[in-house]
């Protein structure tokens, strides 16, 4: 490989202040598409959806990242899923930044790779139903979300049974949620949302295990790593839209823990 | 900003009318409910009298709100009155000894209600707070609503207690993340229009509220009113601050038709008021503008003719109302000489000799000082609850970024934006924005290349077999 030229092209993460925590409560102002149909995805994707190719273009996202930081889960499942086109969905400008040169350094790297993946500055809690269609996503990731501990902050929360019904809009029957948090509170909180929410049903525990999506979200995130890097836990779990209410089974109790000790990931120096 | 150009419009006057913020009436039409500040008025369309009502009774603060039971089983003794207020309070009203109308029941909601919509099964009540929350109570079932007691009603201030409310209400319906400004059942009474301060109309199923239909995406800033069309009813009109009326079919989530006003006045912001089904016209106002706009809806293409006829009012209208066969227009004037309504024929010429116009037209001037006026006004246009700009249409900034521009280091002006939603709770917007900035916490994350360098190694390493 030729590392000058390679090092020199590598996305470096900003050395300025990034404040750790956006408020999503605030009026951004930011462009969002007034409705899906009119987002030209094209920029997002140029090697799969061309504006000039109606045909390219009934080729829709069908996984999102919520909150994505700093993207590795979205380039991983870029990988884990060439065929299927990815978006992560970021809050802080800076970040959004940082990950959109991320992907145009990997599509300079590996041509012809990396296409199926992209970023969009957005916030998660307002503006997903303008980005996608009902029905449209087969997969949801909300990986280590902001606690937001202070009771008062608790509407910004990205978990909450009315946000959840909105989540539960754009995704297929059948499509699933992932999320995992190293905030034990924060944990039990999304879980039970999702556990009382009528539209959503938990994926019975071996079934997630076997998901090849879980070892992503546990170990792929940067997040994920710095936990890994203390040491932390983490706890996770995977639910899925259904259809009818009156056929929620209400007999899961247990959740899903996991320690990094399960991981194979090296130790990383801070 | 808003509140500054209704500082230099109001004058300094302190006795003068308060306007009439809203009409309702029974589905006979024999009764028509007017609101006026904090005030209900009930008046008779066959007696031509108004009812009495104790002082005792009225609500505290303003009327938001003014719905009829249409229940077919209570249109023959006119059924109940039910009103929504800025007291936190919703109240029944029932007409008691053929003369008065007597608040029958007050539920203390503690919550401060934007909007209201009564379901046709004459018990459920669905109300929105500030926040975006939708709560359902039943009218008459006590034991499924939560109420508030009254010393929580008054202490608590506290934000996270607040919170703790919220969180444990088991009246909560559904929600947007942003304040809720309309909110209409359909004509069928299964689905449930709402509409918001971004640009959003959802369609939710009812009473299954958590499950939406759809959103009718199309508007670029702030919904105004939603308005379903009776002889119509897969048709729902909306008006927003873009200046636009549009029409949708709503099960489908589908734009159908757009009649703009932005040629006619600039930063026009329009409000659907009644459709009159006789003469299949939509009656449209524009906010501070004196006049009625009239689209005709022409039956063979089955849509809205695009040229609306023009009407002048003396006073830009606030509510138009469509009564026994006239129109009953509330207007947005303060003096103590003018007129707070005006009757219309269908035809669009003002009444001359109108018994409702002038018996209402005589009810006391109410004496408000100037900041008490200012804030009256304020709320009747609904105006707190709008957000200034929206930047839907304004591609630029984004453009700005994709483009390798120099981006907008707004990462750190976030910092004092406008205030959440969630602060709104605290009235008073200077209030809102101090106490947000003071919470957020201002912390560093350190950045490195080792994250990204790990995970490139690893798909490297993946891809390689
Ligand atoms: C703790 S980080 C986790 C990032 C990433 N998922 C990971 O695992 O590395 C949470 C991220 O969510 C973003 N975020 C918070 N609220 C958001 C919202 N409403 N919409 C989109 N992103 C949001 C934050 O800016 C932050 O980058």
């Amino acid at each position: 490989m030729s590392n000058q030229v390679v090092k020199k092209k590598k996305a470096i993460k900003p050395y300025h202040r990034i404040k750790a925590h956006a408020n999503p409560a605030s009026d951004y102002h930011f462009y969002y598409p007034v409705s899906p149909d009119q987002h030209d995805w094209s920029k997002n994707y140029p090697d799969i959806i061309k504006a000039d190719d109606e045909e390219s273009k009934k080729k829709r996202v069908e996984i999102a990242d919520v909150g994505c930081g700093y993207g590795g889960l979205t380039i991983s499942l870029g990988t884990l899923f060439p065929e299927t086109l990815c978006v992560g969905m970021e809050l802080r400008d800076k970040v959004v930044q940082y990950v959109d040169e991320r992907i145009v350094k990997l599509r300079e790297k590996t041509p012809g790779s990396y296409q199926n993946i992209s970023v969009i500055r957005t916030n998660g809690m307002k503006y997903l139903p303008n980005y996608f269609h009902k029905g449209q996503l087969q997969k949801i990731f909300f990986l280590f979300p902001d606690p937001h501990f202070k009771k008062a902050n608790h509407k910004r929360r990205i978990i909450s049974p009315t946000l959840l019904s909105e989540y539960a809009y754009i995704l297929a029957p059948g499509a699933l949620a992932y999320f995992i948090s190293d905030v034990e509170e924060l944990y039990l909180w999304m879980y039970e949302h999702f556990k009382n929410h009528p539209l959503f049903q938990q994926v019975e525990r071996h079934v997630a295990e076997s998901d090849p999506c879980v070892p992503l979200i546990i170990n792929s995130s940067e997040e994920a790593r710095k936990v890994n890097r203390i040491d932390g836990k983490k706890w996770y779990a995977v639910f899925r839209r259904i259809e009818d209410p009156a056929t929620k089974d209400k007999s899961f109790v247990n959740y899903t823990l996991t320690s990094p000790k399960e991981s194979t990931t090296t130790d990383a120096s801070i | 900003m808003s509140t500054e150009q209704q500082t230099t419009t109001t004058p300094s006057i302190t006795l003068s009318k308060a306007p009439i913020s809203f009409i309702a009436h029974s589905q006979n039409g024999e009764l028509i409910a007017f609101a006026v500040n904090t005030q209900l008025f009930v008046y008779n369309s066959k007696s031509n009298t108004f009812y009495d009502i104790a002082p005792t009774d009225q609500h505290t603060a303003f009327v938001r709100s003014i719905e009829f039971s249409n229940h077919k089983d209570t249109i023959a003794d006119n059924g109940f009155i039910m009103t929504g207020s800025s007291d936190k309070c919703v109240k029944v009203w029932k007409v008691v000894d053929g003369n008065k109308v007597q608040c029958s029941k007050t539920l203390p909601l503690n919550k401060k209600i934007i909007c209201t919509a009564l379901n046709n099964d004459n018990d459920s009540l669905l109300v929105s707070d500030k926040c975006g929350d939708v709560f359902r109570y039943s009218l008459f079932d006590d034991s499924k609503n939560k109420l508030s007691t009254p010393n929580q009603n008054n202490n608590n201030n506290n934000k996270a207690s607040k919170q703790d409310e919220r969180e444990s209400d088991e009246n909560l319906s559904f929600g947007h993340y942003s304040s809720i400004i309309d909110l209409k059942f359909s004509k069928c009474q299964n689905y449930l229009f709402s509409a918001d301060r971004d640009e959003k109309i959802r369609v939710s199923k009812f009473p299954n509220s958590f499950d939406i239909e759809i959103f009718c995406l199309g508007h670029k800033k702030y919904i105004t009113e939603v308005l379903v069309v009776p002889n119509k009813p897969e048709l729902l009109v909306t008006g927003s601050g873009d200046g636009t009326i549009k029409v949708w079919n709503w099960k489908q989530g589908k734009c159908l038709q757009t009649l703009d006003l932005n040629d006619k006045l600039i930063d026009a912001v329009t409000i659907p008021q009644c459709f009159d089904e006789k003469n299949n016209n939509l009656i449209v106002s524009v906010e501070d503008s004196p006049n009625l706009f009239i689209y005709n809806f022409d039956q063979e293409s089955s849509t809205f003719k695009s040229t609306p006829t023009t009407v002048s009012l003396k006073a830009s209208p606030i509510k138009v109302s469509l009564v026994n066969n006239s129109f009953l227009v509330s207007l947005m004037t303060i003096e103590p000489t003018s007129d707070l309504l005006v009757e219309l024929e269908t035809t669009f010429e003002i009444r001359q000799q109108s018994i409702i116009a002038e018996s209402v037209n005589k009810i006391s001037t109410v004496s408000l000082d100037k900041n008490a006026l200012k804030t009256l006004l304020e709320t009747i246009e609904k105006k707190s609850n709008r957000k200034h700009v929206s930047y839907a249409r304004n591609p630029q900034i984004h453009k700005k970024r994709t483009n390798g521009g120099q981006p907008k280091d707004d990462d750190e002006d976030d910092l004092d934006d406008i205030p959440s939603d969630l602060d709104d709770e605290n009235t008073t917007t200077d209030a809102a924005t101090t106490a947000a900035s003071q919470e957020k916490p201002l912390k560093l994350r350190k950045m490195t290349v080792e994250g990204a360098k790990e995970i490139e190694q690893e798909l490297a390493s993946a891809k390689q077999p």
